[in-house]
């Protein structure tokens, strides 16, 4: 059947697929968007810091990083060629691919040789590729003549991936250390006033600030609620309950943002305000601050971990409940001590998951927290997270391509892999609980 | 008895059996697992045109697997896969470019619980008619009485056929069933337990409509009722383990089987 | 042995005590969550109270004079070599009736055009930044009635006037009548009476009295009289309330009771053909029809009057644009309005197809490759990706013109495409599912009478399905319509004073656009607290359509269900 014809037979699976593959679409777009536009900006900050001047069109093919691309794509078709055709005959390769022992010693002596000889690591790196290359091509083919079957092993091609991913960091860091550091490690964010400083830490204290001062808020209630709902409540009062709880989560962000400005503010105030008579906090409080972000972010956040927990709850087989009751356990120590056990990491799954909303949770907290990076460890003053940053900096037209431009691409990506990774980790111990049970 | 001790007097199923009749479908060496669970054991056996053939034993046993397999019902299941033949006249029904949909249109199936669709009654009757063959309204409306009449679900129906399939009771929807599926005019038409979900008087209705079908259908039923394969059926199947033990004319099977394992099921000392 | 006794006794009153305990901090953490809702609804309509209260606000046809000094520079941020500069603009701002003088500095801290709004009065100033087109520009606006005198004393050269002195003039600004304001609960004894008849009529819905049923059952036969009467009640309550809010909704009571008196006659009239007792009352929950979506709807509405009426929500705040920054209580949202309306619309077009088909493949087609599970992984991942980031996805894709840009620019088709994204993992799960929840039988019987895998989809697992994807998608429009992080980010503005052209990206026009939540977060960052009662009224109008479609999705699934039942 030839693929046109399978695609007229399969009209409708083909354009199914088709629909579900933008989904792979969608996320190559939104890795490559942040990535590319990342890397630009870390680029043009080196630059504009003159730390280096990188001029692709001649050294990327020179360089270190351009060979070892080149090797491993070598490596990849010459190990897709041996696993496609075969090499019976004896050919004029043999000699190269079959040379005497003491060949193959000298190679591996030269190979750690250059390493003290050539000045770049990326060379050297290079070459033990090309030594693998040899050497895995001799040993396939020599499978092959010996009538053995080709193993499967892509440790080689792992090995060589590896190298090649070393080589890149390597490369990165070479060039683009000096804005990688700073980026990552200082602490100072000032993108708009000269001298700028592009500080990360900064926006990222007051975000895991924001984010962990929820969890403290939202965590207990939001269990306890779990709890008491799926255990204690009777079912009149969970009728009203968890709708009220839906409907807390429906609510827009931004009504919540009008709602910490409004109300949440002020009593936050009245708090920094006696902190501030007594001594304890330097300078006079803001309406905007971190606190006030945390609180309106904690209600945001508390129906997720209510209903993900009650769920987990739920999950648990009735027959622990029952078993726990029946060894004259009070309905307490059963909750405590068999369900939570349970249940616990759905319920930590659920906190996860929180934890990675609360980083990404955009128009509460710019309106709640404030647009002034700085990194205090007072929380009454304004501050800005990451992602009321991206907001502020892009509201309205900007010149595209510039730097301030490029940095809410490189504060995009940070925020986008930290909530990746919770959510990664989130899914996974969900799946496992939901096996489990 | 142990499991091994029981297998041991199963004899070779592979042997040829022969019968008198015209063949409709014929089952040739039959392996089938899931997943690394093997359910069939090198099956084999003809089913006779225009005649009811019934297949019994405990549950477990492979019986509704095997009649699955019939119209490749089994093919949904993504870890099962099979080994063997099933032949209807030239066409293989196992073969790897078989049309499941031409199969499924020769080989109806009606299933353990009634399951019409929600849909109108006439619709439910109508949907596979419209499917293959594109009648016009009238050719429909003469189609849809006509399966109903011979699923003797007529005169209940007649003045209500727009209703929802699923208001009947559950007997009336197993009935529906059976008119839904011989309304595509199959040859065979496969019944896995089909009275199971059901009372006794709607059971009854169901074996009389059975005995009714065999003039114009090739009947194939599971079941799990020994007396209920006695009464219907013109040949039994015994199968135990995945492997069919005994296969003859019903009379010789509840009279005086071969195998000391049928004689033993049939007399109720185990299953 | 007596001591044993007592320790028994002893520990069981601990335990008895811990019990009490433990349970009832429980029920209180469980009603937190309804105390924070109960703070919120409170305070989010506290502040369109204040200002009408304390009278802050000026009486309609009050007229306030203002003066406007403008004055222009060209490019004034970046030097000949096009690099930006950091000069100060310093101006020195003074009035006859001070005896104070007011100095003013603005940085130009941006690369990018700003337009600069600075507002003076007798307590100082106040500034506020805004973005206009490629000059930048400085307003002054001074609600005093003497001259003020600018002088600037550096920064580049304002370019609106060759002698370098600022532009000056005065114009005259009219207030309008407040948008909010606490009328306190004005009814009509019309309205009152309905009002009371719905709630009646709800709590005989829920539990039903058998003596009053009794009452109803004089009215067999008389549906027609009693609708007629109903619906000619509904009618003079919107002409005799001038066809305000609070009329309307009254009217609206008396249709929903109308339908709701005839279903509960037709209800009796049923339960007593079929040899019933009206004593048997809970038998009647069964034979009304219709009951849920009625239920549903009346007490909607009356949520929504008890919103509404105390507000007295100004009709122009729903039908009017944004117009001007002087001006809050005569703005509206009717431009957001039509933003949101189309920015969903857009949405859901673009991606609710795609993500059913979606659904279907990986639930119905798919093996399980690496594919499938790498899409699958995707899918549950992606939903958990920060919205900003979906905006900022669309502003590289959608909005900029260039490398794998669209170039749609900050419109509203590209909004409507981010949010459709955004959307589409939202979808996709709720559509996975319905789809899991359609029963294995019903695919087996039609793949029994020959089904191919496209009409079994298509003609059975799709329609069981459909009132789960359609929740799920309306619930995920919901969810994007409270959305504002994206379009930030994608480019959507809060002063809009005309209507916004929906497909402006494609074929060229005015793309701006902004929606509610934008209005909402803009409204709030202004200083002027007038703004900020015009947020709470945009953020409880937001609410309402919120709670309309989630209604909508309701309503809609118990359609279906009966329809499939």
């Amino acid at each position: 059947m030839s693929f046109l014809e399978y695609l007229k037979n399969n009209r409708a699976r083909v354009i199914l697929f088709l629909t579900s593959f933008s989904v792979i679409l969608i996320t190559l777009g939104i890795i490559q968007t942040l990535l590319f536009e990342s890397i630009n900006f870390f680029s043009e900050l080196a630059e504009s810091r003159g730390w280096f001047t990188f001029d692709w069109d001649l050294a990327g093919i020179t360089s270190g990083t351009g060979i070892a691309a080149a090797i491993f794509l070598l490596v990849y078709i010459a190990e897709l060629l041996i696993t496609k055709f075969t090499i019976e005959q004896e050919t004029k390769l043999d000699i190269i691919l079959f040379p005497k022992q003491f060949v193959i010693y000298i190679a591996a002596a030269l190979l750690v040789v250059q390493f003290f000889v050539l000045d770049t690591l990326l060379m050297g790196v290079a070459f033990v590729f090309v030594f693998i290359t040899w050497r895995r091509l001799a040993s396939a083919v020599n499978k092959q003549r010996y009538g053995m079957q080709l193993s499967d092993s892509t440790l080689w091609r792992n090995i060589s991936l590896g190298f090649f991913l070393i080589a890149l960091a390597k490369s990165i860091t070479m060039n683009y250390g000096g804005a990688l550091g700073e980026f990552f490690l200082t602490t100072n964010w000032n993108p708009a006033l000269k001298p700028v400083s592009f500080g990360v830490n900064s926006l990222l204290l007051t975000t895991l600030q924001v984010a962990f001062g929820a969890l403290i808020i939202a965590v207990p209630l939001g269990v306890g609620c779990a709890i008491y709902l799926s255990e204690y409540a009777p079912p009149r009062l969970v009728a009203v309950v968890k709708p009220t709880l839906e409907l807390l989560a429906g609510i827009p962000s931004v009504v919540y943002g009008f709602f910490a400005f409004i109300y949440i503010g002020p009593l936050v105030v009245e708090l920094g305000e006696y902190f501030y008579a007594n001594g304890w906090i330097d300078e006079p409080p803001n309406v905007l601050n971190p606190i006030n972000g945390a609180i309106v972010v904690g209600v945001m956040i508390l129906p997720l971990i209510a209903s993900m927990s009650e769920d987990a709850l739920r999950a648990v087989p009735n027959e622990l409940r029952e078993g726990s009751l029946a060894l004259g356990a009070t309905k307490i120590e059963t909750t405590f001590k068999v369900m939570i056990q349970a249940s616990l990491s759905g319920i930590i799954a659920s906190i996860i998951l929180a934890l990675s909303r609360a980083v990404g949770e955009t128009m509460a907290v710019t309106l709640a927290v404030g647009t002034v990076a700085v990194f205090t460890a007072n929380m009454f003053l304004p501050a800005q997270t990451m992602t009321a940053y991206i907001a502020q900096r892009v509201g309205g037209d900007l010149p595209f391509g510039e730097i301030g431009y490029l940095t809410i691409f490189a504060v995009g990506l940070y925020l986008f892999v930290i909530t990746l990774t919770l959510n990664l980790i989130g899914n996974r111990v969900l799946a496992a609980y939901r096996e489990a049970y | 008895m142990s499991e091994e001790a029981q297998t041991e007097e199963i004899p070779d199923s592979t042997r040829d059996l022969e019968i008198d009749d015209e063949k409709e479908l014929m089952i040739e060496d039959l392996d089938l697992w899931y997943g690394d669970k093997q359910a069939l054991y090198g099956v084999s056996l003809p089913i006779a045109k225009n005649s009811v053939t019934a297949l019994i034993g405990p549950s477990g046993c492979g019986k509704s697997t095997l009649l699955r397999m019939m119209n490749r019902m089994n093919d949904l299941i993504p870890i099962c896969h099979y080994d063997g033949k099933i032949s209807m006249g030239d066409v293989e029904i196992t073969g790897k470019d078989a049309d499941l949909v031409e199969i499924r249109k020769k080989i109806g199936m009606v299933f353990q619980r009634p399951n019409p669709f929600p849909k109108s009654i006439y619709d439910n009757v109508g949907y596979g008619v419209k499917l293959h063959f594109k009648p016009t309204r009238e050719e429909l409306d003469a189609i849809v009485e006509k399966s109903l009449k011979r699923a003797a679900l007529w005169k209940e129906v007649a003045d209500r056929q727009h209703e929802l399939g699923t208001s009947l009771s559950g007997g009336q929807q197993q009935r529906l069933c059976i008119a839904r599926t011989i309304a595509i005019e199959p040859d065979v038409i496969l019944m896995d337990e089909p009275c199971s979900a059901l009372d006794p008087i709607a059971t009854a209705a169901i074996e009389e409509l059975i005995l009714e079908l065999k003039k114009d259908f090739t009947v194939v039923i599971v079941t799990h009722s020994m007396s209920q394969a006695a009464r219907v059926s013109d040949y039994t199947g015994f199968m135990y383990l995945g492997r069919l033990v005994e296969f003859d004319k019903t009379e010789k099977i509840f009279s005086d089987p071969d195998n000391e394992l049928t004689k033993r099921y049939i007399t109720g000392r185990f299953g | 042995m007596k001591d044993i006794d007592n320790l028994q006794k002893r520990s069981r009153k601990l335990r008895d005590f811990a019990e009490t305990m433990g349970s009832s901090g429980l029920a209180f953490t469980g009603l937190v969550g309804l105390l924070f809702l109960a703070i919120l609804v409170w305070q989010i309509t506290a502040p369109t109270f204040i200002d009408g209260e304390s009278g802050e606000i000026p009486a309609a046809n009050e007229f306030i004079t203002e003066s406007d000094y403008e004055m222009e520079w060209d490019y004034p941020n970046t030097d000949s070599n096009g690099a930006l500069t950091t000069d100060a603009i310093v101006l020195e701002i003074s009035w006859d009736g001070g005896d104070e003088v007011h100095e003013l500095q603005i940085n130009i801290i941006s690369e990018r055009d700003i337009y600069e709004d600075v507002y003076i009065n007798e307590s100082g100033l106040s500034t506020n930044i805004v973005e206009i087109g490629r000059k930048t520009k400085f307003h002054l606006y001074s609600s005093l009635t003497e001259v003020v005198l600018v002088i600037q004393n550096s920064g580049p050269v304002p370019s609106a006037d060759e002698t370098g002195k600022p532009l000056v003039s005065s114009f005259v600004i009219e207030y309008d009548i407040a948008v909010v304001y606490d009328g306190g609960l004005v009814f009509e004894p019309l309205e009152i009476i309905a009002y009371a008849t719905l709630i009646f009529l709800v709590i005989i819905y829920r539990a039903p009295k058998s003596n009053i049923l009794e009452f109803m059952h004089k009215l067999v036969g008389k549906e027609r009289m009693v609708l007629a009467i109903f619906y000619a009640l509904a009618l003079v309550t919107t002409i005799a309330g001038g066809l305000s809010v609070p009329s309307t909704l009254a009217a609206l009571c008396w249709i929903l009771a109308a339908r709701m008196m005839s279903a509960l006659i037709k209800g009796i009239e049923r339960m007593l053909h079929s040899g019933r007792k009206l004593s048997e009352v809970s038998r009647l929950k069964h034979s009304i029809s219709n009951r849920d979506g009625l239920l549903m709807w009346s007490s909607m509405l009356l949520v929504t009057s008890t919103l509404f009426i105390p507000l007295e929500i100004y009709i122009p705040f729903l039908t009017e644009r944004y117009q001007d920054i002087f001006s809050p209580y005569s703005s509206g949202i009717r431009a957001a309005f039509y933003g949101t309306i189309w920015v969903m619309l857009i949405a859901m077009i673009s991606s609710v197809p795609i993500s059913v088909g979606a659904a279907i493949y990986l639930e119905e087609y798919a093996k399980p490759t690496k594919t499938t599970k790498l899409i699958q992984a995707l899918v549950t991942n992606l939903a958990g990706v920060p919205s900003i980031v979906f905006g900022m996805f669309g502003l590289a894709i959608f909005v900029k013109q260039g490398g794998i840009g669209w170039g749609l620019g900050p419109s509203i088709l590209a909004a409507g495409l981010t949010m459709g994204v955004m959307a589409m993992p939202i979808i996709v799960l709720a559509s996975q599912e319905a789809l899991r929840s359609v029963p294995r039988s019903l695919r087996e019987s039609a793949y029994g009478v020959g089904c191919t895998q496209w009409q079994v989809t298509k003609d059975h697992v799709l329609p069981s399905a459909m009132p789960g994807i359609m929740t799920g998608s309306i619930l995920a429009m919901s969810r994007i319509m409270g959305e504002a992080a994206p379009l930030v980010v994608v480019g959507a503005t809060a002063m809009i004073v005309f209507d916004p052209e929906p497909l402006a990206g494609l074929f060229g026009g005015n793309v701006n656009f902004t929606v509610i939540p934008i209005q909402i977060y803009f409204w709030t960052s202004e200083p002027d607290p007038a703004w900020h009662a015009m947020a709470a009224a945009a953020s409880i109008s937001l609410i309402a359509l919120l709670v309309a479609m989630n209604s909508i999705a309701i309503v809609l699934r118990q359609h279906f269900r009966r329809r499939l039942n």
